[in-house]
């Protein structure tokens, strides 16, 4: 459920209109979906694209942070079996309690974890780039705990946001400093950009305001060397990286970039954005109508009716 | 203005999208397309449908072309496809003479408009730009932007005026005028509305509705989108000008006026097919008069000849009868033939003169006012007829006297003229049709008895065709194409104009 939002806009805030709600909602809705094995094709009409797809990522992405998270570790009460992820390792542990150290003169909190395997069976676990807790898939078996002492290094403590602190699902902080593939965004890829970091957004209970970038956290706006949840690729790139064709979800913001790499990226879902204002917007509602043949049933969730100057329509597909 | 807000507002523009389509009613211009449309698909199928029905048979040709060997074993049935040839030759034939006489009747119809300078959809742009000050003006060509431009800023209007096919050219405005059909504007005029409400100027045989691409099982949010799918015309706008009356009345006063028979009436026709590959429209379930052969002269009220006139159904036109093309020459030439023939040559030139100096008055009004504006004048003042283009017939030669007389009367009291004078010339006009009608059958009578005296029938039955002059030697003089019927083809709908107008058919080399 969005909070009370608003935009800057001439000097002064503004709440956020009905469409860029229901847009948000919609996104929300995407990521709260459970896996069925099938893929989802939401597909937007709209008379501008501006911001439709940047809103529906942050959305999607702030779900999602939340996803396969445990509480907020301060909350994690001791005896809890965690999977600790580095990366594409997992190592199963079990939480001692809370715990703080001291890192360059910095008192850095986190969670005291004894973990199965050879070494480290017991270690302060603070997050830290490509770092992510989530629950685990069986029960700490202690007797694989063969290691000793604890052992930290590199630890990067990451800028605060408070803006996404509000908005995120699960623990802001876990989602900050782990590195996952959650979502490509293919289209004008500066004037994402602009949208993402350009606009200044407030929860308006709070005060706190930012910008969605913060959000959506991707590489391009990040820098690569930092944890990252999406990737903006350029509608007119020769190619997409082999490494980003397996999203989470791919938001196909225009009909150059869904008439190019659709086919590509069948493990994902999909959200188009079709803005009635460009020139190929026929082509690109022809092309929706070849996928919705291909349709294998109909939509996983009650879609409320959109506002008006806005069409959707979506559908189940294989992956 | 922000980007969320200008998107904003786009959303707000694009769910509350007010098209309103004013039609525009002009017959002459509504005449020349049907019969433009006629040409496009008669020279369209001549082009591909009939060949492609061909296509086996060019396929053994080409065979026999490269090889010395007879093709023995083909799927192509000889037999069949013979039938299929006759057939072509036929079609090809029937829609030639389909295409030819929209051809003719384009050729005549294109004459008589170039030489106007307001059209009606000329008069309801100005006033509706008139009426709306603020509006933009959006085409959807962009070579007629300086044109427009020039119109208003003629007219002491300012309005923007603007190319429709980038949007961000097009500027946040309340209302815009659309000329043209709404499927000439690319979808975002209508689909990312900058500008709420769009009236639309089109004529009233083009509210065709435009097709928008709709995603498919969408849940639609656009309310536009199905008022877009279905324009009509307010009538509410249109109220200060009756265009279904206006019509109507058009159609009787045509009608009515039998010197003038209404030329771009549709009628069911039957096609002829004539001596000397001509070709020949007659009324389907009509009457046509005909001629007959005989062994041995007869004696009739013309003395003795061989040729036996009579009017016979075209249902029972048989080959080997002979027709007569409508009588056709120049309108004066007509009207001073005949009435030499008739003794009334002074009456005549009495009635013409009337006729002249009415026509004189009528132009003067035009030259002052401007067509549409005298059109309008005369619709405020309850002249139901004074469609512009009527009164652009009204000014030639053709035309003896309107139907309308109530209209007649009110264009030459705004010429000057007393009321005394006013009914002179109108009973002049009325003893100037009578007089006319009586010239034309004179005429028709006069060429008869000629053919029947002057033309050999061993020559006509050997030539199929004779055309005979009143007066020799004179291109100008009435004459009478008589043409010697070989079959009937299919019935078509064609205008009343086209009808007993012989033109000619495919020639050999042209024939598949």
């Amino acid at each position: 459920m969005l909070p009370d939002i608003e935009f800057r806009s001439d000097e002064a805030w503004q709440p956020l209109p009905q469409w860029a709600r229901y847009v948000w909602d919609l996104g929300e809705r995407l990521a709260e979906r459970g896996e069925d094995g099938k893929r989802i094709n939401v597909a937007l009409s709209v008379p501008s694209r501006a911001f439709v797809s940047s809103i529906a990522a942050a959305a999607y992405l702030s779900v999602r942070a939340g996803r396969d998270q445990l509480a907020t570790p301060d909350l994690i009460a001791p005896g809890t079996d965690i999977l600790l992820m580095h990366g594409s390792k997992g190592r199963i542990g079990r939480v001692d309690g809370p715990g703080e150290m001291t890192i360059q003169g910095m008192t850095v909190r986190g969670l005291r974890v004894r973990l199965e395997g050879p070494h480290n069976a017991a270690q302060l676990v603070v997050f830290k780039p490509g770092l992510r807790l989530a629950r685990a898939p069986r029960a700490f078996d202690p007797s694989r705990c063969n290691g000793a002492g604890a052992h930290l290094t590199a630890v990067k403590v990451p800028r605060k946001t408070p803006f996404s602190e509000v908005l995120l699902h699960g623990d802001p902080h876990t989602y900050n400093t782990s590195t996952v593939l959650d979502c490509v965004l293919i289209g004008p890829r500066a004037l994402i950009r602009s949208e993402l970091v350009g606009q200044l957004f407030r929860v308006r209970d709070t005060g706190t305001h930012g910008v969605l970038g913060e959000i959506v956290r991707a590489a391009e706006l990040v820098g690569t060397s930092n944890p990252s949840h999406s990737r903006i690729v350029s509608e007119f790139a020769p190619r997409v990286a082999p490494e980003l064709l397996k999203p989470s979800l791919v938001v196909f913001d225009g009909a150059t970039g869904f008439r190019k790499w659709r086919h590509l990226l069948r493990a994902a879902d999909w959200l188009v954005v079709l803005d009635r204002s460009r020139p190929d917007y026929a082509e690109a509602v022809h092309l929706m109508e070849e996928e919705y043949g291909r349709r294998d049933g109909e939509a996983s969730f009650a879609v409320a009716t959109p506002p008006g100057g806005m069409d959707l329509t979506v559908f189940m597909a294989r992956r | 203005m922000n980007s969320l807000d200008y998107a904003s507002e786009l959303y707000e523009r694009s769910a509350h999208l007010d098209v309103r389509v004013h039609a525009v009613e002009d017959v002459e211009l509504q005449a020349l397309f049907d019969s433009l449309r006629t040409l496009r698909v008669a020279l369209g199928e001549l082009a591909s449908a009939e060949l492609e029905r061909l296509v086996g048979l060019f396929r053994v040709l080409s065979w026999m072309t490269r090889s010395p060997v007879l093709p023995r074993e083909t799927d192509v049935d000889f037999e069949q496809a013979r039938t299929a040839l006759d057939f072509t030759v036929q079609r090809v034939t029937l829609l030639r003479a389909a295409a030819a006489a929209a051809a003719t009747t384009l050729r005549d119809g294109f004459v008589s408009l170039v030489s106007l300078d307001e059209t009606p959809l000329h008069a309801r742009f100005v006033e509706l730009a008139r009426e709306n000050p603020g509006a933009v003006v959006l085409l959807s060509k962009s070579r007629m932007i300086g044109a427009v431009e020039q119109l208003l800023r003629s007219l002491g209007l300012e309005h923007r005026v603007v190319h429709a096919r980038d949007p961000r050219r097009i500027p946040f405005a309340l209302s815009a005028i659309l000329v043209g059909p709404l499927d000439d504007y690319p979808s975002h005029v209508f689909l990312s509305p900058r500008i709420p409400v769009l009236q639309s100027l089109v004529h009233s045989w083009k509210q065709v509705a435009p097709l928008y691409p709709v995603l498919p099982g969408g849940h639609c949010g656009t309310s536009p989108l199905a008022g877009i799918r279905a324009p009509r015309v307010d009538p509410a706008i249109e109220s200060n000008i009756d265009i279904e009356a206006l019509t109507r009345r058009l159609r009787e006063d045509e009608l009515r006026d039998s010197d003038s028979p209404s030329a771009r009436e549709k009628v069911q026709a039957r096609l002829i097919r004539l001596a000397g590959d001509h070709f020949m429209f007659v009324e389907a379930g009509g009457k046509i008069r005909v001629f007959d052969i005989l062994d041995a002269p007869s004696t009739s009220r013309d003395g003795p000849n061989r040729f036996r006139s009579s009017y016979v159904d075209v249902d029972a036109l048989d080959p080997g009868m002979f027709v007569v093309e409508r009588t056709r020459g120049a309108t004066m030439a007509l009207e001073d033939v005949g009435a030499r023939l008739l003794g009334k040559e002074d009456e005549m030139k009495r009635l013409q003169a009337s006729q002249q100096a009415w026509k004189r008055a009528l132009r003067d009004l035009i030259r002052e006012l401007g067509l549409v504006g005298l059109s309008q004048l005369l619709l405020k003042d309850g002249c139901a007829s004074a469609h512009p283009y009527l009164l652009h017939n009204w000014g030639h030669d053709g035309t003896i006297l309107p139907a309308d007389k109530t209209c007649l009367r009110r264009i030459l009291t705004l010429a000057g003229r007393s009321p005394s004078d006013i009914e002179t010339a109108i009973a002049a006009g009325e003893a100037h049709r009578r007089l006319r009608i009586r010239a034309g059958m004179r005429i028709s009578k006069l060429l008869a008895e000629k053919i029947k005296h002057s033309v050999d029938p061993d020559t006509l039955d050997e030539t199929g065709t004779a055309d005979v002059p009143l007066v020799e030697d004179d291109s100008r003089a009435p004459r009478m194409k008589m043409l010697r019927v070989e079959g009937t083809d299919a019935d078509l709908e064609v205008m009343r104009g086209q009808l007993r107008i012989v033109f000619e058919g495919l020639s050999e080399s042209e024939r598949i």
